[in-house]
């Protein structure tokens, strides 16, 4: 009888001892699988919320680091934040990560006839109309764009609805032409080809002694008060009309209204922040060449520097650079490349520094479910082990046996081996489904417990915000916990499978190594005489 | 013929400072056909002579000759598997296998020619010496004392090997079973031209051996044979050859074992 059928003799005739390991290694098997099976969902999750997010980056300030300065700073010497300049936005848009870039400027018009369009629902949208047109004069943003073809289009957050966007010459020579959506067209009865006029006002709040008062009034900023404060309080000082031919109309798609919104109903911070500004903003933004948006931005910094006597006034305005990486991989090297080229307190902003925000639950379930495999499968190696010994002690007068006829060494150990490994597969197969079993109760009560930490420790979803404003809106959104959360699923995959098994049979193969040492040292003689 | 050789065998270990020895060059030809016993009171070094001539322990000096060649040359491991066959006090047979499974297990480790119906010739082994049919698939350990020995004999056996040892194999038996054992290991020896070496303490297994030996103090020496143990060796005859011996052949002095009156195959 050779030693194929020793083994299954073995596993056979003593059902006691087999029953006995496959059950310890079920339950080692189940925690293996059930952590395995939480930390590829976790690992899932994070894949699928981060390519949704896409790979759109951008720099910006780092308010934290900005912060941390200042508190280190002494009183009268407050560190200052440099300017990105357009060279170095051309820079690292050459970079090899970098697919396609462009870089915007905002500057603001107003004007009394253009109307706001208002995107919460239409209702709403009458109503605020009265009120605007109390409020006679709307500002709307400018945004100068570098790239003709405009990356928002390009990338799907706006659709092209008629006419066409800019052209190489325009952008260069700063030509007097808009892109406008179609639902600010339609409010205001605007086409292509059509001009609008606003005016850049360079406005003294400072004479009205009534105005923005929010102290004096117990009930706060009512309607009243604005329109009287409006009336009385505001003179314009300098006045730039601003002209701009209509080229073309887009839409705002889905995606575009995602990424500058946020779905959390259940915050109302974000609601505030999101859901009146960000919202309606997308559909009133007049898009021009940069030049043209640079040039009222400087009427307007020097106006408002002369109106306070300043005499360095600085560069505030701000290029807001988009850069669409090749692949969400790609971050960390863009990053590593932009902060030598960046200057101080500035940062690269992506989708992804805001997932890492509110990535912390699903970092700390992994985290949990790492710590828990390695100790499971310590304490696997162990318990494996002593229960292996334990049997081969009481086997010692087989194994003597086995000596004494002369069998090989090789052949003992590996009919050794083969039958717990043949055990420790059926015990595994079997935890497959057991392990999932467990990983469905324990992903449960993590998840829950993991999103009353986040909510415990950030009660207004404030740290959702990633300073992420204008066009960089259109391509960063944000993401939050529970749109996570929703990603994370639990499944029987190919690869798990093999996971489990590999962790399994691996933790299994060295525990036989202890008894391995036992069985070699074995001494037949003593055994047997 | 010699079939094994103690060549200045020294065995010892250290007792303290001193050095106590087990066995001091022990020298000694075993020859086929032949029966000896070796008695010795406890402690002796019977039993550790015993495992240095099966290669289950190594001697600290000289050397153990099969057929004059050295089995540290040979090879310890090829040895148990090839040339020797080692029958217990305590039988240690495989539990929870049956009587034949447990032959069958040394027929798969040795690489001596074994007939291709294992099978058959594991159950005549069995049946020849005196484990009946019903009791040859029954698991080793419903059989009683006696039946588990010879198990373990016709185990030894089953290898086809020239020598056979045995570590008080009546130990644990009965006076009438003990009878019955030694006299397979005297047939064996006679008929089959076996070399079988038994370490005994019992008297009635040194008395029918063809030469008594006695260890003592770490040397081994000749007894004096009382007259009817003279037995002339026969001529050497295969165990698992086809057609076996008759029994009608056989010295007038053998007691014959349980259904050794039916002619037996191998």
């Amino acid at each position: 009888m050779g030693a194929v059928k020793r083994i299954f003799l073995s596993i056979l005739r003593r059902p006691g001892k087999t029953i006995i390991l496959m059950l310890v290694t079920i339950i080692i098997g189940s925690l293996i699988a059930g952590a395995l099976l939480v930390q590829q969902g976790v690992s899932r999750a994070e894949s699928l919320a981060k390519n949704s997010l896409g790979a759109a980056v951008s720099v910006g300030v780092d308010y934290e680091e900005y912060d941390k300065a200042i508190n280190a700073a002494s009183d009268e010497e407050f560190p200052e934040i440099g300017v990105i300049s357009v060279e170095t936005i051309e820079t690292l848009g050459t970079r090899p990560e970098v697919k396609n870039y462009d870089y915007s400027l905002d500057a603001y018009a107003s004007s009394a006839t253009l109307k706001y369009y208002e995107a919460s629902t239409e209702e709403q949208a009458l109503d605020e109309q009265d009120s605007i047109a109390i409020d006679e004069s709307n500002s709307f943003t400018l945004r100068g764009i570098h790239y003709e073809s405009m990356l928002a289009i390009e990338q799907g957050a706006l659709a092209l609805n008629d006419g066409r966007t800019f052209s190489k010459d325009e952008i260069s020579q700063g030509s007097e032409v808009a892109m406008v959506s179609d639902k600010f067209a339609q409010l205001n009865n605007l086409h292509v080809g059509d001009t609008i006029a606003l005016k850049n006002e360079i406005i003294d709040y400072s004479v009205s002694d009534t105005s923005f008062d929010f102290e004096d009034s117990e009930d706060g900023l009512t309607e009243e008060d604005t329109e009287e404060s409006t009336d009385d309080g505001l003179k314009v000082i300098a006045s730039q009309d601003v002209n701009l031919k209509i080229i073309g109309l887009f839409s705002v798609t889905n995606k575009g209204i995602e990424t500058t919104s946020s779905d959390s109903a259940t915050n109302a911070t974000t609601m505030m922040i999101n859901g009146s500004m960000f919202d309606s903003e997308a559909f009133n933004v007049i898009y021009t060449p940069i030049s043209v948006a640079k040039r009222e931005l400087d009427f307007m910094t020097e106006g408002y520097a002369q109106l306070y006597e300043e005499e360095e006034i600085g560069d505030y305005y701000n290029n807001v650079p988009i850069y669409l990486l090749n692949s969400a991989d790609d971050l960390a090297s863009f990053t590593e490349a932009a902060k030598s080229v960046l200057p101080q307190f500035y940062t690269v902003l992506s989708a992804q520094s805001s997932y890492d925000q509110i990535a912390a639950p699903m970092n700390t379930i992994n985290q949990i479910m790492t710590i828990s495999l390695i100790a499971v499968i310590i304490a696997g190696l162990i318990i494996v082990s002593l229960v292996i010994v334990l049997f081969l002690r009481e086997r010692r007068y087989e194994l003597g046996i086995y000596f004494a006829l002369g069998e090989r060494k090789s052949v003992i150990a590996g009919q050794v081996i083969a039958e717990v490994v043949l055990i420790a597969l059926v015990a595994l197969t079997i935890s497959i489904f057991t392990g999932s079993l467990l990983s469905g109760a324990l992903s449960s009560f993590m998840l829950d417990a993991q999103m009353n930490a986040q909510v415990s420790s950030d009660p207004y979803g404030m740290a959702y915000d990633n300073n992420v404003y204008g066009e960089q809106a259109l391509f960063i959104g944000n993401i939050e916990a529970d749109e996570v959360m929703s990603y994370y699923s639990l499944g029987l995959s190919p690869q798990y499978i093999l996971m489990l098994f590999g962790v399994g049979l691996g933790t299994v193969l060295l525990s036989c190594i202890v008894p391995m040492i036992y069985l070699l040292r074995l001494n037949p003689k003593q055994v047997l005489m | 013929m010699t079939v094994l050789t103690l060549q200045n065998l020294t065995y010892s270990y250290n007792d303290g400072a001193s050095q106590r020895y087990i066995l001091n060059d022990v020298s000694f030809n075993f020859e086929a056909g032949k029966f000896y016993a070796i008695k010795g009171p406890s402690g002796s070094g019977k039993t550790t002579m015993l495992s240095l001539m099966g290669a289950l322990d190594k001697p600290r000096g000289g050397a153990v000759l099969f057929k004059g060649k050295s089995i540290d040359n040979v090879g310890y491991e090829k040895y148990r598997r090839n040339h020797v066959g080692i029958v217990f006090q305590s039988y240690n047979l495989i539990p929870w296998m049956t009587a034949i499974e447990n032959l069958m297990v040394a027929m798969s480790v040795t690489d001596n020619d074994i007939p291709k119906d294992q099978k058959n010739v594991a159950t005549n082994l069995l049946n020849y010496l005196g484990i009946d049919q019903s009791k040859i698939e029954r698991r080793v350990k419903s059989l009683s004392g006696g039946e588990q020995q010879r198990v373990a004999i016709a185990r030894a056996l089953a290898t086809n090997v020239d020598l056979i040892l045995a570590d008080e194999p009546t130990g644990n038996l009965d006076e009438e079973t003990s009878e019955e054992i030694i006299q397979i290991f005297k047939r064996l020896a006679h008929e089959h031209g076996k070399c079988v070496v038994v370490v005994t303490h019992a008297d009635e297994v040194a008395l029918e051996a063809d030469e008594g030996l006695v260890l003592s103090k770490g040397v081994l020496r000749r007894r004096e044979m009382p007259v009817q143990a003279a037995v002339p060796p026969v001529e050497s005859q295969p165990i698992a050859q086809v057609q076996p011996p008759t029994l009608e052949q056989d010295d007038p002095n053998d007691v014959s074992v349980e259904h050794t009156d039916v002619p037996i195959k191998f």
